[in-house]
This record gives C-alpha cells, sequence and structure tokens, in this order.
C-alpha cells in the first residue's frame, strides 16, 4: 500500500475517534454506574447462595420430578384470556403493528424520535418482547404477524381453489437444523448493536421486509411450522426464552409429538403445530413455576447450543460496549497495524471504520463465548468417573447444560435494559399520535414529553443486582438438577458441577461488572 | 473436602462483606448538599475542557449551574434534562436546573466556531439518589 494511502485511512479513522463508543442501537442511556459496595455485594451473594444450593444437593434431596402445574383453561380469566375473540384481535393488531413500522419507515419522518419504526423495533419489540417470553409466556408463538399473515394467504388459497396448498412442502432437511435461525440471530445482533443505520426509520424498514421476505419463503419451500421452529429467529429466540417462564402450552395424554419433527418431547409441550391440530378438550394452557422449561433430558441440538450461544453472548457485547474497557479496545482495534487489512475489508462492506471494528469484535466475541463454554463443558466432562465419562461426548455434555445458562443471560437482560425500557419506551406516547412524523395528534398526546425521572437510579441498582444473583441460582439449581437426572451417580453429579459453578460464577461476576461501569455514550 | 466448612467460611466471609457494605455507601458531590445551589465553573479551551475530571456529580435535589467559559462559539446540550445553551468566545453561560431526576447524563457540544458541525461530549453529569 502506498504511504499516502495509508496515511489517509490513519486520519479517517482517527477523525472518527469521537464515535467510537457506540452503545445500543437506538436512542441514550441514563444510567449511574452500580456502586462499588452493591457491586461487591452482589458477586458474594452469587458465590455464597451457589454453595447454599451445592449443600441442598449434597444432601441428596431430590427436587425435581413432575412440577405442579394448573390449567388456566379451567379458570374464568384464563378463558377470556385466551378467548378466540380476543386472539384474532392480537393478532390483526400485530399485523398492523407490522405494516405501520414498513409504512412509517418507508414515508415517515427520517428523524428517529419522530417516526415510530425505530422505538417500536429496538424498545417495545425487542427488549420488551423478551422480557414478556421471559416473565410471562410466549406471547410471539401466539401473535407472530409473519405466522398470520402466511395463515391468510393460505386461507385464501383454499377457497379460491378448494384442495390445494400453499408452497413446495418440501420436508425439512435434518441437517439443515437450526442453522438459517442462527444466521438470521446473527444478522439481527448485527444489525442492533453493530449497523450504523439501524435507528434511520428507512434503512430499518427495509430491513424488516427483507427479512419478512426471507421468513415468508422459507414457510413456502419447507411449511409454516417447520420454518418457524428452525428458521424464524425470533421464534426460536422468544421460545427459548419463555422456557424460564411460568406459562407452557400442554396436550393432556399426546405422548410424544408424533406428526411434527419435535423428537421425544413428552406431551407436544409448548409445540404450536400440535397444539393447534389438537381437540379442543385436549388443550391445556399451564401456570408452572419458573424455569422448569429449561430442564432436560436429552442434549439440545447442536445448531441450537450454538443459537444460545450467540443469545447470551450478544446481550453481555451489548453491555460491553457502552464501557470505558471497550472504548480503549475500540480504538486500539482502529489504530492497529496487525488488524488493518481486516479492518479495512470489512470497512468496505460496512461502509465505515467503527462499524467494521465492532463487526470484528462481535465476532471474535461470539467465538470466544462458544470457546469458554466448550473447554468448560471439556472440563465438566472431564470431572466425571471414567464410566461415566465414556457415555457422553464433550459435544453430549455442552448440549445438556446450555440452557441453563439462560437464567443469567435473561436476568442480565432485565437488569441492563430495565431504565432503557422505563425512560425510552415513553417515547411511544407521542408517538402513537403521530407515528409517521406528520404532525397527527391521534390520541391528544403529541406533546408529551417524556419524564426521566420515572425511575430511581436506586430503585435500579437493587433491581438489577437481585435480578442477577437470583437468576444466577436458578442457573445452578438447573444445571444440578439436569446432572442428575443423567448422571444418576450422585458423586458424579456433584464433581461435575464444580466447573460449571466456576463458569456460571464468572459469568454472573461479568455481568455484574458491566452493570457497575459508567456508560460511555455516542460522542 | 469438607463442603460443609467451606460453606460455613463462605457464609461467614458473605456476612462480613454485606455488613461492610453498609455503612460506605457515600456520593461527595463537588460542592453542598441538597437544596444548596451547586455552582460550578468550567473552561473550555481550544475545544477541550481545561478540568481534570470529565465528571461531575451532584445529589438529586440541589439546583446545579454550570457555568461555562470558552474560547470559541459553540451550542451545549445537556441530554435527559435537555437544557441547551449558546456559548460566545470571552463570555459566561450558565447552564441551570434542578437536578430532580437521577442519571448519567451527557453534555455535548455541536461543534464549535462559525461552521459548527458535530456532536461531541464534553463531560457527563451525574444525579446520585440522595442519603
Amino acid at each position: 500500500m502506498p504511504p499516502s494511502r495509508r496515511q489517509l485511512t490513519l486520519v479517517l479513522t482517527l477523525g472518527m475517534m469521537p464515535v467510537m463508543a457506540q452503545a445500543h442501537g437506538f436512542a441514550q442511556r441514563y444510567d449511574l454506574p452500580v456502586p462499588l459496595t452493591l457491586y461487591i455485594t452482589g458477586a458474594a451473594a452469587a458465590v455464597l447462595l451457589s454453595f447454599v444450593v451445592m449443600a441442598i444437593f449434597m444432601r441428596g434431596q431430590r427436587l425435581i420430578g413432575d412440577y405442579p402445574r394448573t390449567n388456566l383453561l379451567l379458570t374464568h380469566v384464563g378463558r377470556l384470556l385466551a378467548h378466540p375473540l380476543l386472539l384474532v384481535l392480537l393478532r390483526l393488531f400485530a399485523v398492523a403493528i407490522l405494516l405501520l413500522v414498513v409504512v412509517a419507515g418507508l414515508y415517515g419522518d427520517p428523524n428517529p424520535f419522530k417516526n415510530i419504526a425505530p422505538t417500536m423495533v429496538w424498545v417495545i419489540w425487542w427488549v420488551g418482547f423478551a422480557y414478556v417470553s421471559g416473565l410471562a409466556g410466549n406471547l410471539w408463538a401466539v401473535i407472530n404477524p409473519w405466522k398470520t399473515i402466511y395463515e391468510a394467504v393460505e386461507k385464501a388459497m383454499r377457497w379460491l381453489r378448494p384442495g390445494s396448498r400453499l408452497g413446495f412442502g418440501i420436508s425439512y432437511p435434518q441437517w439443515l437444523g437450526d442453522w438459517p435461525a442462527v444466521l438470521l440471530l446473527l444478522w439481527f445482533v448485527w444489525a442492533e448493536l453493530v449497523w450504523p443505520a439501524s435507528d434511520t426509520p428507512a434503512n430499518l424498514a427495509q430491513a424488516v421486509i427483507i427479512y419478512s421476505l426471507i421468513t415468508w419463503f422459507g414457510m413456502f419451500l419447507f411449511g409454516k411450522h417447520p420454518w418457524l421452529r428452525h428458521g424464524e429467529a425470533f421464534s426460536l429466540l422468544f421460545g427459548l426464552l419463555a422456557r424460564f417462564a411460568p406459562t407452557e402450552i400442554r396436550l393432556s395424554g399426546h405422548g410424544n409429538c408424533a406428526d411434527c419433527d419435535v423428537q421425544n418431547n413428552t406431551d407436544g409441550i409448548n409445540c404450536c403445530e400440535c397444539f393447534e391440530q389438537a381437540p379442543r378438550d385436549k388443550r391445556e394452557w399451564n401456570l408452572r413455576p419458573w424455569a422448569v422449561g429449561l430442564l432436560v433430558e436429552r442434549p439440545i441440538s447442536l445448531s441450537r447450543m450454538v443459537f444460545v450461544i450467540v443469545m447470551l453472548a450478544s446481550v453481555t457485547f451489548d453491555g460491553l460496549l457502552a464501557t470505558p474497557l471497550w472504548t480503549d479496545l475500540g480504538r486500539w482495534m482502529l489504530l492497529s497495524e496487525g488488524l488493518r487489512p481486516m479492518v479495512l475489508i470489512l470497512q468496505g462492506i460496512t461502509g465505515d471504520a467503527v462499524a467494521a471494528v465492532s463487526t470484528m469484535a462481535l465476532m471474535l466475541f461470539v467465538l470466544g463465548f462458544l470457546l469458554i463454554y466448550l473447554a468448560f463443558s471439556g472440563g465438566m466432562r472431564w470431572m466425571l468417573p471414567p464410566s461415566v465419562r465414556a457415555e457422553v461426548s464433550l459435544a453430549v455434555v455442552a448440549r445438556l447444560f446450555v440452557l441453563s445458562l439462560i437464567p443469567i443471560a435473561l436476568a442480565y437482560h432485565l437488569a441492563h435494559y430495565l431504565s432503557f425500557l422505563m425512560i425510552v419506551g415513553q417515547y411511544m406516547i407521542p408517538l402513537a399520535s403521530d407515528p409517521l412524523g406528520l404532525g397527527w395528534n391521534l390520541f391528544g398526546t403529541n406533546l408529551y414529553m417524556v419524564n426521566i425521572g420515572i425511575v430511581d437510579a436506586r430503585f435500579v441498582w437493587y433491581t438489577s443486582v437481585i435480578a442477577i444473583v437470583v437468576g444466577h441460582i436458578i442457573a445452578v439449581y438447573l444445571a444440578h438438577a439436569v446432572a442428575l437426572r443423567v448422571f444418576q451417580d450422585h458423586r458424579a453429579v456433584l464433581r461435575s458441577q464444580i466447573p460449571m459453578l466456576i463458569l456460571m460464577v464468572g459469568y454472573t461476576m461479568l455481568s455484574l461488572w458491566i452493570l457497575a461501569q459508567p456508560v460511555i455514550e455516542l460522542g | 473436602m469438607n463442603w460443609h466448612n467451606g460453606y460455613l467460611v463462605s457464609m461467614a466471609a458473605g456476612l462480613c462483606i454485606w455488613a461492610a457494605s453498609g455503612s460506605d455507601e457515600v456520593h461527595a458531590a463537588d460542592a453542598g448538599n441538597a437544596a444548596e445551589v451547586v455552582r460550578v465553573e468550567i473552561v473550555l479551551a481550544d475545544h477541550k475542557l481545561a478540568r481534570e475530571s470529565n465528571v461531575i456529580r451532584v445529589i438529586q435535589g440541589q439546583v446545579v449551574e454550570l457555568v461555562w467559559l470558552s474560547d470559541e462559539a459553540t451550542e451545549l446540550h445537556l441530554h435527559g434534562y435537555d437544557v441547551e445553551i449558546q456559548v460566545k468566545p470571552g463570555q459566561h453561560a450558565v447552564m441551570a436546573l434542578a437536578a430532580h431526576a437521577t442519571g448519567r447524563f451527557p453534555i455535548t457540544s455541536h461543534g464549535f466556531g462559525a461552521n459548527a458541525n458535530g456532536h461531541q461530549t464534553l463531560l457527563y453529569l451525574e444525579v446520585y439518589p440522595g442519603e
């Protein structure tokens, strides 16, 4: 490379330095760092309570088994909430919102705060839906607008030409696993955390259109339900979070799912396809204890394990992006001679040097997360007695325990976004009245001013630290319970859990540490 | 290894840390107590802050006056509270607010000089909850 061009590149990248600290896709965060003492207290509590969980399992108490549950459909409130009319209205509302986001994005005000698209996508849908999925249940499976629209077209087809079926009806290839969803999730995560245009309404609308077309094409190729299970990233994402939730759908006396490709799913728990086809009197909508949906007896697929790792890594990476550590690291990466060729290639693709560096960091971070998890899985396997070890491979151990990390990630997500959701979420009030920024005032709220004092810092600190510590304890508990179910041998269970415990304590400390860092904002 | 002993030891250690943590949760403001006016002078020279720390800490409920002096014209914006002021070269400009909401709020400059263009964080105002 001639020196002049090299110098030019350097000047360009230096010129972009102030924008190095790019936080979450859209809008600002005003979080105060968690005070050091609270951070240490939280970390100590996590370590301490881990030993309490260990001690409970040491005494040989088996706390798992058939968990208690109540069928909500037998109650008045449950029947009202699951009333077909209400569900139809919810679905229509979700379709209307999807259309609104696209129309507002394409034709509305380009200012992200005067257009409903960015707030709807990044705050209400992405952050808000994760809360609903984890804390209440899999609402997304009910209102997914892509599914609703596809079903409407299916119905119209059947009405126009009786007997015809929409789509090619290719049976979903086993080897493809959840890999399409993994790729789409990576794309989404990149768009959220790195993409410089993520808050530009028009670009966001285009991305939504592309994703919609991919989804419908997938459904058209392989059928609606197979694609929702393996390709539609958000069905997988919210579905995994909803395994933590205290509600489930189930079919009484159904046995394993026979008609769909979900293997070994006793009673068709959270299998939408079987649920839709089952007679009404077999359907259950149950209240259950938190987190029991994350207990598995059999390893999940490799692709789904990678999906979970991408999910966990991206949530942590989002927090890391707003810390001073990232500012220094990113600056170092920008100036590093060794990384320059790679940065230039990515800069060509993403159009700016900061995005290039962030893209690289995101990829490395996901990869690092995966390797660390595999290393600790190896540690877990190594701790097993030889007789048990011979029966399980490293991959099997990794695929068995990955779901037990979800409570920590979910708790961190709740903590990290609490004030963001409460403050930035308020933009919905004026935007509801004037979604396209055309000066409308549909509900008389278009002059609403965001109240930045709605949540007190102290409330956010305590909620965050408690959420993370509780999430950690549930995670430790889940991993023990899974180990008990799978390994049987009591000594093997306890020994195998030492590396997992170290990993979880590390993950929890990292989550708390990020919360204790001052937020460095977009310059 | 005796797990039971390990458990007791860590329980004791945890309790000690917990006990120690209660006492020192104090965030000293740069000046003053609640309900007083906190006045901080900030000098900008050559587009940069002429002070060591880029964080100003106050306590919720205080009235804050940030007095700016710059060698070049600029427009300053306190995010969150949404206070905007124009600064003329060599003249004091006051950014006043009642710190009712807690948080960490960036103050950015929308560029310097005649052809002002840009967005640069100069410092952060941190409003901590009161005792």
